[in-house]
């Protein structure tokens, strides 16, 4: 019964979400940089060549010809790359004011801080422009009082850190007992809660290697 | 006539470039307009010390450059004649002149006024702004209010998996799927609605397995930008001005003062920051002040204090005290402070205030030279009814635990670029640290490919490592491919028996490639051997952005 329910879900969820990738109405490479109707002017025109020609065609200024391009690097002294070059202008020309100011502030400038203030501000890290997948993970925690090694290396972040799926990543207490408290009080031969071992390092008989077989010296 | 005014103009450029090292300053400037007698006004003028008699050079698009001179100056334009009477200059057409160091240097310039004239006194847009002849044609055009805009979606959608097998079980798997979306001016109104949210599949920390439906953010926003300086917020969201208090079910409202200061408060509940989200157990208020120097706010002192209520009993007082320093060409500044106060009724650090969190960090970068970064961090934990952390934290723990942390990060060069970076920690119980050293070299198997060969020693909490790792990353297959191999020797430290050192290999794979047509993938392999143990990691991306 609960499977069926489970994937009741996901099958509801996998075809919403299909039907919004598909549906929604997305530019393609050129419309990228498109003028939408109404959008105003909230880039500054006024550097811009006289000739409207150049990037407008037809009887609205919206529509914009076939080969547009602006070479944002080359227009502005700021080149764009990644995930940067493909946003529409309006992500970063808008009624906030100039984007001058906010540029100035680096990623915070635009990007909240879903790391709640804790990491820092300086997100290239973890972070590129391409994705907010962070490729060097595990790389990273070489430079934390918990280098992974063994079994840890490929354990999904959430697993200590619970928060990770909210992107809150407070400081999980490394003590063994601390995430695997439940196993030894569940191991009763030998009764490690009952012969006082929890109160004991771990890794006086374990490794972080090959826990549940066990090995012991 | 045009070919030798081009060649003089090539010559006045050569002999310019020469000359102004020491002497003059090159000023760039822009056609403005184009008077009847060929002449043409160009937007430097008095305020910019530019004088009659000045050259000016000019650079249309079609690679000429056109050399001329100015006859009048007014406060910020000025009038120039230029030689060439066939030269083309459309509007917006680039130049530049050479301003004297010593004309520059010279007292400041006063703009001359009528004693007997008024003020100019600020005038209300008219109504109708449309264009009317002899208006330029595009700056003074009104520009649309948020309400008067159309209604716009952006986001994206995504899916994303993970499958894990390590040792004897896929407990470490995990699949998500969700949006992130903004609906601009849904209301006609100008307001802004919000949605983030996704189902996720995985194992908990509580061990079980299950799909949690995660909303990250459910909201309706106005105001806080040009137009209107009071900003408000309801619904699911994380505070813009002061995301250090965490997500908040309820509202927030700011003003934008003058100068770019804001003042706000915020009321609502605070979610768990879990894998369940569960909320209304922990009211909230807070207020905060933040304070910029100018409109860039490259110089910003926030203050905030949040006062909490856990199932209605008093719990927490938090300040946070967060500044910023951006110059434009200095050392980038950036520091967080939490601290908690504490009152009788907390029993384990009751009567006192702890320094909960707080972060540092100082860098610089020199352009294709390299960088330094310093960071410094702090943490413990706070005496809170509330659950901070998934853990059972101790009493002794929660009074004593406390980690300092102090890392350096030292770069040079650009092509090829040498990299340290050396980490510091103190705990209550132990202190260790690690040191990297490597460098990185671009082009060298492919152009756009950069590879990298690094050396590393650790001292952790339970183990030391010495290990060395190979990267490689380039374009493949009309995307990016990057590699990375590791090796490490691990030292068990408290495992006495022979067994405690062991080799541990790891392998990664990332391939990341734009479709088109706004979608995006990602796929990554993740393998780890170490004893006689493998683990393998898949992993897939896929997001539609729009």
């Amino acid at each position: 019964m609960r499977n069926r329910r489970t994937l009741t879900i996901v099958t509801a969820l996998a075809f919403a979400l299909g039907v919004l990738a598909c549906t929604t109405a997305a530019p393609n490479r050129v419309d990228l940089h498109r003028w939408w109707s109404g959008f105003g002017l909230v880039v500054p025109h006024d550097s811009f060549p006289a000739d409207c020609k150049l990037c407008h065609e037809g009887a609205g200024w919206d529509d914009l010809v076939d080969d547009f391009r602006f070479d944002h690097g080359v227009r502005t002294g700021h080149a764009l790359f990644g995930a940067h070059a493909e946003a529409r202008c309006l992500r970063c020309h808008n009624d906030r004011g100039p984007v001058q100011t906010f540029r100035a502030q680096g990623c915070a400038g635009c990007h909240p801080d879903v790391h709640y203030g804790e990491l820092g501000k300086d997100c290239e890290q973890c972070h590129d422009e391409t994705s907010w997948f962070v490729p060097n993970a595990r790389t990273a925690h070489v430079h934390s009082r918990f280098p992974l090694t063994g079994a840890h290396m490929q354990v999904a972040c959430h697993r200590c850190h619970a928060g990770a799926w909210v992107t809150n990543f407070r400081p999980t207490d490394p003590d063994c007992v601390s995430c695997h408290y439940q196993e030894a009080a569940d191991t009763t031969n030998p009764p490690h809660v009952g012969l006082g071992w929890i109160q004991l390092p771990c890794d006086r008989c374990h490794m972080p290697t090959d826990w549940r077989p066990g090995v012991v010296r | 006539m045009r070919r030798l005014a081009t060649v003089g103009a090539c010559l006045w450029t050569a002999a310019a470039a020469i000359a102004q090292d020491d002497q003059f300053e090159r000023v760039e400037l822009r056609v403005a307009a184009q008077r009847p007698d060929g002449s043409v006004i160009v937007d430097r003028g008095r305020r910019d010390r530019i004088e009659p008699g000045d050259k000016v050079v000019l650079t249309p698009r079609n690679g000429q450059s056109v050399e001329g001179t100015v006859l009048e100056v007014d406060d910020r334009a000025s009038r120039v004649e230029i030689l060439d009477r066939n030269a083309v200059l459309p509007l917006g057409t680039k130049g530049w002149f050479l301003l004297p160091i010593a004309r520059r240097e010279a007292k400041p310039l006063e703009v001359p006024r009528q004693p007997q004239e008024p003020a100019p006194q600020p005038t209300q847009p008219a109504a109708e702004e449309e264009w009317r002849p002899g208006m330029p044609l595009l700056g003074s055009t009104r520009p649309p209010r948020a309400q008067e805009r159309t209604q716009r979606v952006d986001g994206r959608v995504y899916v994303a998996g993970n499958f894990v097998r390590t040792q004897d079980t896929w407990s470490h798997s995990f699949a998500r799927g969700g949006t992130d979306l903004d609906v601009g001016n849904v209301d006609g109104e100008g307001g802004t609605l919000h949605f983030q949210g996704e189902f996720a599949w995985g194992t908990e920390t509580s061990e079980e397995t299950d799909i949690d439906l995660k909303v990250f953010d459910l909201s309706w926003e106005r105001g806080g930008d040009r137009w209107q300086p009071v900003h408000w917020q309801v619904g699911r969201f994380l505070p813009r001005d002061m995301p250090e208090f965490g997500l908040l079910d309820g509202g927030s409202v700011s003003l934008r003062r003058e100068g770019g200061d804001r003042l706000g408060a915020s009321v609502g509940w605070l979610p768990e920051l879990d894998e369940d989200m569960e909320s209304f157990a922990d009211l909230q208020v807070a207020a905060w002040y933040v304070w910029n120097a100018d409109v860039g706010e490259r110089l910003s002192v926030a203050l905030g204090y949040q006062r909490t209520w856990h199932r209605w009993n008093g719990d927490r007082d938090l300040f946070v005290l967060r500044t910023r320093y951006l110059p434009f060409d200095g050392w980038n500044v950036a520091s967080a402070l939490w601290l908690d106060l504490y009152a009788n009724d907390d029993v384990l650090k009751n009567d006192s205030f702890g320094v909960t969190r707080a972060n540092l960090s100082a860098g610089r970068r020199w352009a294709k030279e390299g960088g330094i970064d310093v960071a410094y961090d702090h943490e413990e934990y706070p005496e809170t009814l509330r659950r901070e952390v998934p853990q059972t934290i101790q009493p002794a723990t929660l009074v004593d635990a406390h980690q300092d942390r102090l890392s350096l990060h030292l770069y040079r060069g650009d092509a090829t670029r040498w990299f340290a970076r050396a980490t510091g920690w103190i705990d209550e119980e132990r202190e260790g640290g690690a040191g990297e050293l490597g460098f990185t070299i671009a082009d060298w198997f492919g152009q756009g490919s950069r590879t990298g060969l690094a050396g590393f020693t650790v001292q952790g909490q339970y183990s030391s490592q010495i290990g060395g790792r190979v990267d490689h990353g380039g374009p493949f297959a009309g995307g990016r491919l990057d590699l990375i191999y590791e090796l490490g020797l691990v030292h068990q430290e408290g495992f006495p028996n022979d067994r405690d050192d062991l080799l541990q290999h790891r392998m990664a794979l990332l391939f990341a490639r734009d479709i088109g047509d706004g979608w995006d993938c990602l796929l990554h392999v993740d393998a780890t051997l170490w004893d006689d143990d493998l683990s393998v990691g898949l992993g897939f991306y896929l997001q539609r952005h729009f």
